[in-house]
C-alpha cells in the first residue's frame, strides 16, 4: 500500500460508474430477498427444492467458480507467470470435463440423494465420521475464504482509486453486510436466482473487457512484450524459470479434478440438480466455464504485466530488481491496469460485474459452509434433533461469524504465497483427505471407519503447505505446495486403504452383506443400495 | 518451441473467448427460462403439500 502513495496513479472510474454499481448493488440485493417468499422447508433452503435445471446450472456453476476473487488470484498467476499459466486452465478444463463426462463422484453423490457431502460420510460410515469429515470440510472452506474479502476490496478499491487502509476495512465491511443480508435470508433459491443476474452481468463484463483490451495493446504485441520481459519462461509451463514445472503441473491437474468433484461448493450443483442426467450436462459444459475462470484473469494478468512494463514508475514497483513484488502488491497491478485503460462506463459495469462475481461467491460459500456446520455437525449433535425452523436460525449465526471471521482474517494474516497457492493449500487441508474417503466409500466396498479417520487426519497434515505455518515451525519446504499435496495425497490414500484392512467395520463381515454376495455396489443399508442403484 | 507454445496458447485463448461467448448468451436465454421453471415448480410443490397438509407457512 505504501509503495503505491508516491504515485501518480490514474483512473478512469467517474460518477456514472458509481450510479451503475450502485444501481446494480440495489437490485441485487431486492431480488434475495425477494426470492425468501419461496423457502417453506430446509430441501428448499440448501438445495432448491432439487428443481435446478442444466441452463440455470450451468450459470449457477459458472457464476460461483468465477468469483472476483477467482479474478484476482489467477490475474496475479497471470502477472507473474505470462502465458505459461494458461497451462493451468487448460488442465482444469480437463478434469473437470472427465468428471462431467465420467460422473466420477458427483453422479453417485446425486443418486444417494444426500445434501451435504458429510452427509454420505454418516450414511456409508457413521456419525463420528460425519462430524470429523464436517468440521475439516467447513475449517478447510472457511480458511480458504478467509482471503476472499480482502482481495475482493483490493480490486473494487484499487479501480476506484481508493488506496488507503481505512477505506479498504470500509469496503470489506459494506460488501460482506450486503452479501449476508440476501443469503440469510434467501438460502440456495436466492443463491441459485442472483447468481443467474450475476451471469449475465458478469459475462458481458468480461467479454467486452478482453476484447477492449486486445484492442488496446494488440496480441502480438503482447506476446512480444511478454518475450522481451520473460523469454521462453513466459510460456513454456515445463520451464521450473516460468514458476510452474511439471510437478506443479501435476498437481494442478489433481485439484482441477478434485475441486469439480470433491469441493462442497461444486458438489452443491450436483446435489441440487434435477436428475443425474443434469449432473453430467452441468459438470460437462461447465468444463468452459473451469477453462475461461482461469484463462480470462490470465489474460488481464498478463495485460497488466505488459502496462506495468510500459511505464518506468510502476516498473520499479510492480517489476523490482532481482525478485517478486509483495503478493498483496502484485494483486494491485491488474486493477490498476484496468481503471487506467478502460473508458468510463465501461469500468462502471466491469466493477458490478466483478462485485457481481464477489457476491455470488460469499454467498453459495456462506450458505454453504453454514449448511455443513448445521447439517453435519451441530444437528447430529443435538438430542432429539432439531427443527427446520431451528437449522435455519443455526444457519444464518453461522453466516455472521463466518462474515465477522472474514473482515478480522483479511485484514490480519500475512499473505507471503501467492493467493491462488494459498486457495490450493487451504483447500486441500480438505479435500486430500476427502478424496479418500469419498473415492472408498463411493467405490470399495472394503473401506472402513477406521480407514477414513486415516484419510482425514492425514489430509489436516497440509496446514504445513502455508508460509506462516512453516516460518512457526522453523522449516522452510520447496515449491508451492505441490510437493506436499501430492505427498500427502498418496498418503492418505494408503491410510484409507491400509487401516480399512487392518481395522475393518465389523457389519460388512457379516454373511449376506453385498460384499458376501459379490457385489460392487458400496453398503449404505437397503435404503440407499436401492437408491444408488435406481438412479 | 516456444513457437509450439505461443501457437498452443494463441489458439486456447480464441477457442475460450469464442466458446465463452456463445455460452453466454444460450445460458442467459436458456437460464432465464429455468428460472422460470424453478419457481413454477417450487409453487406447485408448495401448493401440492398445502392441499395435503393444510396451509403451512414460512418456517423463519
Amino acid at each position: 500500500m505504501d509503495a503505491l502513495a508516491n504515485l501518480q496513479i490514474t483512473t478512469n472510474f467517474g460518477t456514472k460508474d458509481w450510479i451503475i454499481v450502485a444501481a446494480f448493488f440495489v437490485a441485487a440485493t431486492g431480488a434475495g430477498i425477494w426470492a425468501m417468499r419461496f423457502i417453506r422447508d430446509m430441501e428448499d433452503y440448501v438445495v432448491a427444492g432439487r428443481s435446478v435445471r442444466t441452463y440455470l446450472g450451468v450459470a449457477s456453476i459458472i457464476a460461483t467458480e468465477l468469483g472476483l476473487v477467482t479474478v484476482m488470484y489467477s490475474a496475479q498467476k497471470g502477472f507473474a507467470c505470462a502465458f505459461a499459466a494458461f497451462a493451468i486452465a487448460a488442465l482444469a478444463a480437463l478434469a473437470g470435463l472427465i468428471v462431467g463426462l465420467t460422473g466420477f463422484i458427483v453422479v453417485p453423490l446425486r443418486r444417494l440423494g444426500v445434501m451435504t457431502i458429510p452427509e454420505f460420510y454418516e450414511r456409508r460410515f457413521n456419525r463420528n465420521v460425519r462430524i470429523l469429515g464436517g468440521l475439516i470440510l467447513a475449517a478447510s472452506g472457511i480458511l480458504n475464504m478467509g482471503m476472499f474479502l480482502k482481495a475482493d476490496c483490493l480490486f473494487v478499491t484499487s479501480v476506484v482509486g481508493m488506496l488507503s487502509d481505512l477505506e479498504l476495512k470500509i469496503a470489506m465491511t459494506v460488501v460482506m453486510l450486503s452479501v449476508l443480508l440476501y443469503t440469510a435470508v434467501g438460502g440456495m433459491i436466492a443463491v441459485v436466482f442472483t447468481d443467474y443476474l450475476q451471469f449475465v452481468v458478469m459475462s458481458l463484463g468480461l467479454v467486452v473487457t478482453s476484447i477492449l483490451l486486445m484492442i488496446h495493446f494488440g496480441w502480438g504485441d503482447v506476446v512480444n512484450t511478454v518475450y522481451q520481459i520473460k523469454g521462453d519462461a513466459g510460456f513454456n509451463p515445463l520451464l521450473s524459470e516460468s514458476g510452474l514445472g511439471p510437478s506443479y503441473l501435476v498437481w494442478m491437474l489433481f485439484l482441477g479434478f478434485i475441486s469439480s468433484c470433491v469441493w462442497q461448493t461444486s458438489v452443491m450443483r450436483a446435489t441440487s440438480a434435477e436428475d443425474t442426467r443434469v449432473v453430467r450436462r452441468t459438470f460437462a459444459w461447465g468444463s468452459v466455464g473451469f477453462l475461461i475462470r482461469f484463462l480470462i484473469p490470465y489474460f488481464w494478468g498478463i495485460c497488466a504485466l505488459v502496462f506495468v512494463y510500459q511505464s518506468p514508475q510502476l516498473r520499479a514497483v510492480f517489476l523490482p530488481e532481482g525478485g517478486e513484488a509483495p503478493s498483496s502488491l502484485q494483486l494491485r497491478a491488474m486493477p490498476i491496469a484496468l481503471a487506467s485503460i478502460l473508458p468510463g462506463g465501461l469500468i462502471g459495469l466491469l466493477t458490478a460485474g466483478m462485485l457481481a462475481a464477489a457476491m455470488s461467491t460469499y454467498n453459495t460459500y456462506l450458505h454453504t459452509w453454514s449448511a455443513v456446520l448445521t447439517q453435519d455437525v451441530i444437528a447430529p449433535l443435538v438430542p432429539g434433533g432439531m427443527s427446520t425452523r431451528a437449522r435455519i436460525t443455526c444457519a444464518r449465526i453461522i453466516q455472521t461469524l463466518i462474515a465477522i471471521f472474514l473482515l478480522v482474517w483479511g485484514l490480519w494474516y500475512p499473505l507471503a504465497e501467492h493467493l491462488w497457492d494459498y486457495m490450493a493449500i487451504t483447500g486441500a487441508i480438505y479435500f486430500v483427505g476427502a478424496f479418500a474417503v469419498l473415492v472408498g466409500g463411493l467405490y470399495w466396498r472394503r473401506a472402513s471407519v477406521a480407514g477414513a479417520y486415516g484419510a482425514f487426519i492425514c489430509g489436516f497434515l497440509m496446514v504445513i503447505g502455508l508460509k506462516p505455518v512453516q516460518e512457526v515451525l522453523g522449516i522452510k519446504l520447496p515449491g508451492r505446495g505441490e510437493f506436499e499435496g501430492l505427498a500427502i495425497t498418496v498418503l492418505a490414500l494408503v491410510a484409507m486403504i491400509v487401516l480399512s484392512l487392518l481395522l475393518p467395520d465389523k457389519r460388512k463381515m457379516e454373511p449376506g452383506t453385498p460384499e458376501s454376495a459379490g457385489e460392487d455396489a458400496p453398503r449404505l443399508g437397503p435404503g440407499l443400495d436401492a437408491a444408488s442403484r435406481a438412479g | 518451441m516456444t513457437d509450439f507454445w505461443v501457437t498452443l496458447w494463441t489458439i486456447l485463448w480464441f477457442f475460450g473467448l469464442g466458446i465463452f461467448s456463445v455460452l453466454s448468451v444460450l445460458v442467459t436465454v436458456g437460464g432465464g427460462r429455468d428460472v422460470v421453471a424453478m419457481l413454477a415448480a417450487l409453487r406447485q410443490r408448495h401448493l401440492a403439500a398445502q392441499a395435503e397438509n393444510g396451509p403451512a407457512g414460512p418456517p423463519a
